[in-house]
């Protein structure tokens, strides 16, 4: 059966000229789709795989443009079309769908009428017909009582249907080829699976050819029937998923692959994860005795670093007048568990689960409304700036979610670090403040000559690994990490938790580990707790808990684990 | 979540100030308006050697000198090289005099609307609650009542005098600073490295001033540039009516209010030079500040 | 509220020197006191004030002679004539040419209209208005010098656009108290449109098909619309303050000459009655931004409900 190739991308180059010269953002690149068929570009940010879907459908963020290579769409080569002719094309031949469905829509206007306005616009329908095929629309995608629901505004939506309505709209045209750009990434686990299987059963009932657009493997695995995986502009490696995904060839995709936190199980360390973020030395263990970190003596021979009863939170969401009119959000409810010196204890769950509220009322950031936070035994629930107290909290040192935010913009790195140090006099020379500095630094991976630099010149896993210095400036005992690398690239993501895995074995550090992704979990931590609307559903080992679950819910998360079964045959 | 791409974010620190101010100094009207500020405010520091008369000393100022015709000489030899008003006053002396003035009040008063406004506002955002609701209830009722009405009024009970315009400004301003201190502290103050100093354990003091104050500190200059444009012309404009600066002291409002008289016979000189002097010194310090806003929010995508 | 206006106003100054001649008899300055009530202890006045307030008296016009408030009445009318013009001349120019400027940021009709916005904003607003005066009036002869024109009745509401002269006499007012305005409204539709036009739903827009009218009219014009207008609204409250300077100008017979005079003269009841009124004013004018916001932008107006 002879198939014309839907897409056929060859040479395509894609530069940015500045002021400062040209960048590349894809060079070289070749790509073929079949129609009915679904093709997944992966890759990690700055690898070039959105602009190839913005180059494609002609909307590159000025001032990008393509400077060499063909497109040719349909036997047509769509790349030297202009404006006017390309919007004959957007739409009614080519659909795309972007990551954020709250942002998608305009906020204006009613999803009905954004609806009508496409088919108009795209099709020859008016009138009537055009009101029912936007109508049928929203059934196909699966939007309940659409008549209904064709009056409601975008923010009357949750983010899994706003995201069924973007692919409505992007199928009102009837195109023949879709381009979906992290359509699954602004959305919860469980939505996540819905919308995918969306696409695909959208894309085998009407032979629709569909290029997406990811950096997680996982999606890639569930959905896609070949795939691409791009690095620095290029593609290194293009196959069948089931050939690449089991028998990598590149380095790239290699390391790429062993990156991906398992959740069948539990290894040491993530191994051969070279090629991405240059080789990094052995990391030196330190010896505890005689370092500068260990100096710190140990009060209190508690078994138990962190033990929390009955903790209840609740926030206003509504404010009114008459206290019965209020409104409030339980984000915790009665909430106990206790953690072991030297353990490894995960809190997992979705958003609005409540997990990060944990933490913070544990650090004391929030002030809670019943129940008591021990920490090393000494009770440390809304104590505010009591001495003894606030001792005992700054054994307990905090890594945040955003490397973004969690730096301040206007100091340099330094002084970042060496602020606790010099705040607290745990340093007995402004000399010895900076070779101490320039150690910890060093600790945990970044080079000594970028220590006067500002936290913009780094990138996202140097900024976490800044913080991770700056937690240890204060030589604490206890270290919570809040999806610590939730924003990060999946390759820098595993470097990270390298570093946290060698932290703590060797400081022997107390750990919370927060995150949503059962993998990293499983990774990370030894005994670990499933949160659900702000209560405990479930506390295990994490062999137990990923073997044999006992809650409901539980069991419904590990089912949405992506299951990349046939990694497990190579290792 | 994907990795932000890193080149959408470019935070200014002390490094990139210098590379900047030279690509901007060099755009024509950036350049024309800032030599011009230079000149005037060179000229309001040392009016009393650059005017040619003083035009204030009341031993000096004979009436016979009045409504002169720019260029022609008064009685004691000097050249009213811009003409001289109704009373003998030297129009080009009085300008001089007049913008140093302009700017003593402009400056004072957003200098003190600046301190008051970014004290409330930082409290405001880094406390929140109750104070924040409370402090801002306040700046919403300032704000709700146009300056001009609010300086009027104030300056009704006041009295006339350059201090008590001050005051009136500054009376006038410090809501707006406040408010917009507020809206960039409160940002900031979500953001993560705020958390994690006090997570540090560092006082509440040491975190508003070296961590929150200088990231919330950039849309305030540009503010504070436009706000001394405003000052400077609803200055004038008071002048003008008759309740700002007593027509003892300089001011350029009270010189287009006294040439407003003349006009028709004439005199267009007294209302017409002042004016454009006026225009000319709001308009650099405008212009100055939207390219300081333009390189303060930098658009990423370019 | 009154109470504050109220004792600040007595701090001022004692209004009987500016009525009465100071040379006179004793018996004379006594016999002025009593007439305004100026002899009664401070208490007294106020309650009194207070009472009279409620219905509706708030005291003679030292100066006229007349009820405050009536004055105040009679004269708003013009006022709110001039600043109503100014409005209208300021967002029907001012409008599409900053979306214009938005839209082509890099042509030379950006550049021309972005300068002279600044330009706009720069120039003091009664300096040009003499210089208007000077140009049109004296030297062209085309415009009258001031004044208000003949009026006339449409629909209930008397007022002088309804007549040629009185336009003639509104133009350069309204024109002079609309250029600050119409410099803002530029630079705000222009802010507007750069920041609108970049956000994903406009890219979603073109990625649909969607003409570049269409995305304008529909997608751009209602997202900038809604912080516009509620600062406009806001600023027509300055409007009506700043037509105290036009007016005086322009000898426009409105409320702000009124109250410059009194200002100048101590004549009080009118400060006061000026004061409350305008305070009320106010009051209604930010009710009816909050309830223009909720009218126009549904996420106000409708609870966000979960499917």
């Amino acid at each position: 059966m002879e198939m014309s190739q839907l897409l056929n991308i060859s040479g395509l180059d894609v530069s940015f000229p500045s002021y400062f010269g040209s960048t590349y953002a894809v060079r070289d690149v070749s790509i073929v789709l079949n129609p009915g068929e679904v093709l997944g570009i992966v890759g990690e940010s700055g690898a070039g795989k959105s602009t190839i879907g913005n180059a494609i459908i002609n909307l590159l963020e000025p001032p990008g443009e393509i400077t060499n290579g063909d497109i040719v769409f349909q036997g047509q080569n769509i790349c030297k079309l202009d404006d006017n002719e390309m919007r004959s094309i957007r739409g009614q031949k080519i659909g795309m769908i972007f990551q954020d469905p709250q942002t998608s829509l305009n906020p204006l206007m009613t999803i009905g009428s954004q609806l009508l306005e496409t088919v108009i616009n795209t099709t020859d329908l008016v009138g009537k017909p055009a009101l029912k095929k936007a109508i049928d629309l929203l059934e196909a995608v699966g939007i309940e009582q659409p008549e209904l629901r064709f009056k409601a505004y975008p923010h009357q939506f949750s983010g899994g249907m706003r995201q069924r309505v973007v692919i409505a709209l992007a199928l009102a045209g009837n195109p023949d080829l879709i381009i979906a750009d992290e359509p699954t990434t602004a959305l919860d686990v469980s939505i996540q699976a819905q919308i995918l299987d969306l696409i695909k059963a959208l894309c085998r009932e009407r032979r629709l050819g569909v290029i997406i657009i990811t950096h997680d493997i996982g999606v890639i695995a569930n959905i896609a029937d070949r795939v691409a995986v791009m690095y620095d502009g290029s593609v290194v490696e293009t196959g069948e998923v089931r050939k690449i995904l089991t028998t990598p060839e590149h380095e790239y995709t290699k390391s790429l692959i062993a990156a991906v936190p398992r959740g069948d199980m539990k290894l040491d360390r993530f191994s051969s994860i070279d090629y991405i973020e240059g080789g990094q030395e052995e990391h030196k263990r330190i010896n505890l005795e005689s370092h500068w970190l260990g100096r710190k003596l140990n009060q209190g021979s508690s078994e138990v670093a962190i033990s929390i009863e009955g903790l209840n939170k609740e926030f206003i969401i509504k404010k009114a007048v008459l206290p019965r009119n209020r409104v409030y959000l339980k984000a915790v409810k009665d909430v106990s568990f206790s953690i072991k010196k030297g353990e490894s204890f995960g809190l997992v769950g979705e958003s609005g689960s409540g997990k990060s509220t944990i933490a913070r009322l544990i650090a004391g950031l929030t002030r809670l409304d019943k129940g008591s936070i021990k920490v090393f035994g000494q009770e440390t629930a809304n104590k505010g700036r009591d001495k003894e107290v606030s001792s005992v909290q700054r054994d307990l040192q905090i890594i945040f979610q955003d490397p973004y935010s969690s730096l301040n913009p206007r100091m340099r790195v330094q002084d970042i670090v060496a602020e606790p140090i010099r705040y607290y006099k745990t340093a007995s020379s402004s000399s010895e403040v900076i070779q101490i500095v320039r150690d910890l630094l060093n600790h945990v991976g970044i080079s000594t000559n970028s220590m006067m630099k500002y936290p913009h010149e780094f990138s996202g896993g140097q900024r976490q690994r800044i913080s991770i210095a700056r937690a240890l400036a204060s030589r604490p005992k206890i270290l919570i990490c809040d999806e610590p690398t939730s924003a990060l690239d999946v390759s820098v993501q595993a470097h990270i938790l390298n570093l946290l895995k060698d932290l703590q074995d060797e400081m022997n550090l107390t750990m919370l580990f927060i995150s949503h992704d059962l993998p990293v979990i499983r990774q990370m931590c030894d005994r670990v707790a499933v949160m659900r609307h702000g209560a405990i559903c479930e506390i295990a080992t994490t062999n137990s808990l990923f073997d044999e679950p006992k809650h409901q819910y539980s069991k419904h998360l590990l089912d949405l684990m992506p299951k990349i079964n046939f990694l497990t045959e190579s290792d | 979540m994907i990795e932000k791409n890193p080149t959408s974010e470019r935070v200014l620190n002390p490094l990139s100030y210098a590379k900047i101010l030279r690509t901007n100094l060099s755009k024509p009207t950036t350049l024309i308006s800032f030599a011009l500020l230079l000149l005037i405010t060179f000229c309001a520091i040392f009016a009393p050697f650059l005017a040619p008369t003083n035009p204030y000393d009341l031993a000096i100022v004979t009436i016979l000198d009045g409504r002169l015709a720019p260029g022609e000489e008064m009685l004691n030899g000097t050249i009213a090289w811009l003409g001289t008003d109704g009373a003998g006053r030297d129009v080009l002396s009085a300008i001089i005099y007049g913008l140093r003035t302009s700017l003593i009040v402009a400056i004072s008063s957003a200098l003190i609307a600046l301190s008051v406004g970014l004290t409330v506002g930082l409290v405001a955002a880094f406390y929140g609650g109750k104070v924040d609701s409370f402090l801002m209830r306040i700046v919403d009722i300032q704000l709700s009542f146009p300056a001009i009405l609010v300086a009027l009024v104030l300056l009704a009970l006041l009295g006339k005098g350059v201090d008590k315009v001050i005051i009136a400004l500054a009376i006038v301003q410090w809501a707006l600073y406040a408010r917009t201190v507020r809206a960039t502290a409160s940002v900031e103050r979500r953001k993560e490295y705020i958390e994690a100093a006090s997570c540090l354990g560092f006082s509440n003091t040491r975190i508003i001033l070296k961590h929150l104050l200088p990231n919330s500190i950039s849309p305030l200059i540009v503010l504070a540039t436009l706000q001394t444009a405003h000052s400077i012309s609803i200055e004038a404009t008071l002048s003008f009516l008759g309740v700002g600066v007593p027509i003892t002291e300089p001011s350029l409002g009270s010189l287009i209010s006294n040439g407003f008289d003349f006009i028709l016979s004439g005199a267009y000189w007294i209302t017409v030079f002042p004016g454009i002097m006026l225009l000319a010194t709001v308009a650099s310090i405008n212009i100055l500040g939207d390219q300081l806003r333009a390189i303060l929010n930098p658009r990423f995508t370019k | 509220m009154s109470l504050i206006v109220f004792s600040m106003i007595n701090l001022v100054g004692d209004p009987v020197d500016m009525l009465v001649n100071p040379e006179s008899l004793p018996e004379e300055i006594d016999r002025v006191r009593q007439a305004f009530g100026l002899d009664q202890p401070v208490h007294i006045q106020y309650w009194r004030f207070l009472t009279g307030a409620m219905s509706g008296d708030l005291g003679n016009s030292f100066i006229f002679g007349r009820p405050a408030l009536a004055l105040i009445a009679e004269r708003f009318p013009a006022t709110l004539e001039l600043a109503t013009c100014a409005l209208i001349i300021a967002v029907t120019i001012g409008l599409p040419l900053g979306i214009y400027a938005g839209l082509n940021p890099d042509g030379w009709g950006a550049r021309i209209i972005m300068s002279s916005s600044v330009l706009g904003i720069s120039i003091p607003t009664f300096w040009l208005g003499l210089m208007m005066i000077i140009v049109f009036s004296v030297v062209l002869g085309w415009l009258p010098v001031s004044g208000r024109g003949e009026t006339a009745y449409f629909l209930g509401i008397k007022s002088s656009v309804f007549t040629v002269d009185g336009l003639r006499h509104l133009i350069m007012p309204a024109t002079n108290l609309a250029l600050f305005k119409i410099a803002m409204v530029i630079r705000l539709a222009r802010a507007g449109t750069e920041e609108v036009m970049r956000l994903d739903f406009i890219k979603f827009a073109r990625a649909r098909g969607l003409s570049p009218r269409r995305i304008v009219r529909f997608h751009l014009l209602p997202n900038i619309l809604i912080p516009i207008i509620t600062v406009l609204a806001i600023e027509f409250g300055t409007l009506i303050a700043f037509a105290t300077v036009t007016e005086s100008i322009f000898a426009w017979p409105g409320l702000g000459k009124l109250v410059i005079d009194a200002i100048v003269n101590l004549d009080r009841p009118i400060v006061v009655a000026y004061l409350l009124f305008v305070v009320t004013l106010f009051l209604l004018l930010n009710l009816v931004v909050d309830i223009i916001y909720a009218a126009l932008d549904p996420r106000v107006r409708l609870d966000g409900s979960e499917q």
